[in-house]
């Protein structure tokens, strides 16, 4: 278990390292998020996503409240 | 390549640590991880290395005299191949000290070639360092002839080269009589090989003897200097052979047992004691009343919880598969833009890589905790140990 931790550990950190270095690339040599924002919205339908997940969540949270009263009502 | 053959030298290892229990198993495991994560070089280590083996009897007897903590505080040592047991260390090195101390050939009068205390008798004539020469030296004849073991001699040397070797040697041991008891018992304790033994001391030639042990007495520090670094190297092979000796002692142990035991009437066999779990019926059943709904209500919500995270990690791979695909396909013109975003996706999988662990960690330990704690509770409420012989 230790062992896996250290290795999916060193790798998130390279990752993540990585990560910034790019984005600090991209930044400092022109990079615009505006421009980035507008390529995405072009590219993808990123509302639809959204609209996915806030769903998917609101069902959960609903199930999870209904599981609560049954539980709830069995030990009263 | 050096991976599968630490694998197999950890697997190996840990299938022969029978006598550890699983905790202090991993333990030790664990120690020699770390010893193979620091080490430079793994295949230089592992071809150093005794074989699993050789190591679990080492462990196995610092285990017998000091418990996990002996066995832990050893493993460098092992590894490295300097560990020698105590007891023969601590013979040899006591024997290596005696002989460069300087105080004892300081206590030796250079002019008159005097010995003052009996410390100037050869400190090597001692029982266990002439075994280990004349074992050294039966190995090196067998190896390279007649030259080496006039090489390593402990024997006296010839009349023509020393005039008379065997009546200062004992003029020297009647000196250490009368001056001490314990170094005359030193005398006496030296084996039947000595001149002192052989030859009887003639008194009247003590003054010219005196003269010529000057060269002598160089000639002696030097050969013990020399004998000394042979010692080192002496230690190591001491160590390579006791697991040889080790097996020695087992094998007669195991004779004797087996003499005493065929001595004994079939009557005074030790009968093997049994242990068996006879369940309470009364406590059992509302136990599992109880347990099973409470259990099942708290892996339901350790589970949620998992799901929870598991979900965010799955956004993080949605979020870096999007910004991946973004980068890579001809969305965007501008070089800077796509090294962002190639960016933004590499933390993105850097963040879901550690929330996936998250919740695999939190699985494993909430959900395998509750089980295992309602097991364990159930056993030691429910059921009653009986011993049967």
């Amino acid at each position: 278990m230790k062992a896996t931790w250290r290795i999916i550990g060193r790798i998130s950190l390279i990752l993540i390292a990585l990560g910034v270095i790019c984005g600090l690339v991209g930044i400092f040599t022109g990079g615009s998020i505006a421009r980035v924002q507008h390529a995405l919205n072009s590219g993808y339908d990123l509302n639809s996503y959204v609209d996915i997940g806030k769903k998917f969540f609101a069902d959960a949270t609903k199930t999870a409240q209904t599981l609560y009263q049954q539980v709830l009502g069995l030990i009263q | 390549m050096t991976h599968i053959n630490r694998q197999k030298f950890l697997t190996e290892l840990s299938k022969f640590l029978t006598f550890l229990n699983e905790e202090e198993r991993e333990k030790v495991l664990e120690k020699f991880e770390s010893i193979f994560d620091r080490s430079a070089n793994e295949d230089e280590l592992m071809s150093s290395m005794d074989s699993p083996l050789k190591l679990t009897v080492e462990m196995s007897r610092a285990y017998t005299k000091g418990g996990l903590e002996e066995v832990l505080g050893m493993c460098d040592d092992l590894v490295s191949g300097q560990w020698i047991p105590d007891d023969l260390s601590d013979t040899i090195r006591e024997q290596v000290f005696n002989a460069i101390d300087k105080e004892t050939f300081s206590s030796i009068d250079i002019a008159t070639g005097d010995p003052e205390t009996p410390a100037a008798v050869n400190p090597l004539e001692d029982d266990g360092l002439v075994a280990v020469f004349e074992q050294d030296m039966k190995e090196e004849e067998s190896d390279d002839g007649e030259e080496t073991s006039e090489e390593y001699s402990l024997e006296p040397e010839p009349a023509a080269e020393e005039p008379a070797p065997e009546a200062e040697e004992n003029d020297e041991a009647e000196e250490a009589q009368e001056e001490s008891p314990e170094a005359a018992q030193q005398t006496e304790d030296v084996p039947s090989d000595e001149p002192s033994e052989e030859v009887p001391a003639e008194p009247e030639e003590t003054p010219e003897a005196g003269s010529e042990e000057i060269p002598e007495v160089i000639e002696e520090v030097e050969e013990i200097e020399e004998i000394t670094e042979t010692l080192e190297s002496e230690e190591t092979k001491a160590a390579e052979d006791v697991p040889s000796e080790l097996a020695e002692e087992v094998r007669k142990d195991a004779e004797i047992i087996r003499e005493e035991l065929e001595d004994l009437e079939p009557e005074d066999y030790p009968m093997p004691e049994e242990k068996y779990y006879k369940a309470r019926w009364w406590a059992l059943i509302p136990y599992a009343i109880i347990a099973i709904p409470l259990g099942l209500i708290g892996v339901i919500i350790c589970a949620a919880v998992t799901l929870a995270i598991l979900a965010v990690a799955a956004a993080l791979v949605a979020a870096c598969v999007l910004g991946a695909s973004l980068a890579l396909q001809n969305g965007m013109d501008v070089v800077a833009d796509i090294i962002l975003v190639a960016g933004a996706a590499l933390i993105a999988a850097g963040l879901a890589l550690l929330v996936i662990w998250l919740a695999v960690w939190f699985a494993s330990n909430t959900i395998g905790g509750i089980v295992g704690g309602l097991t364990r509770l159930g056993r030691k409420w429910c059921y009653k140990e009986v011993v049967e012989k």
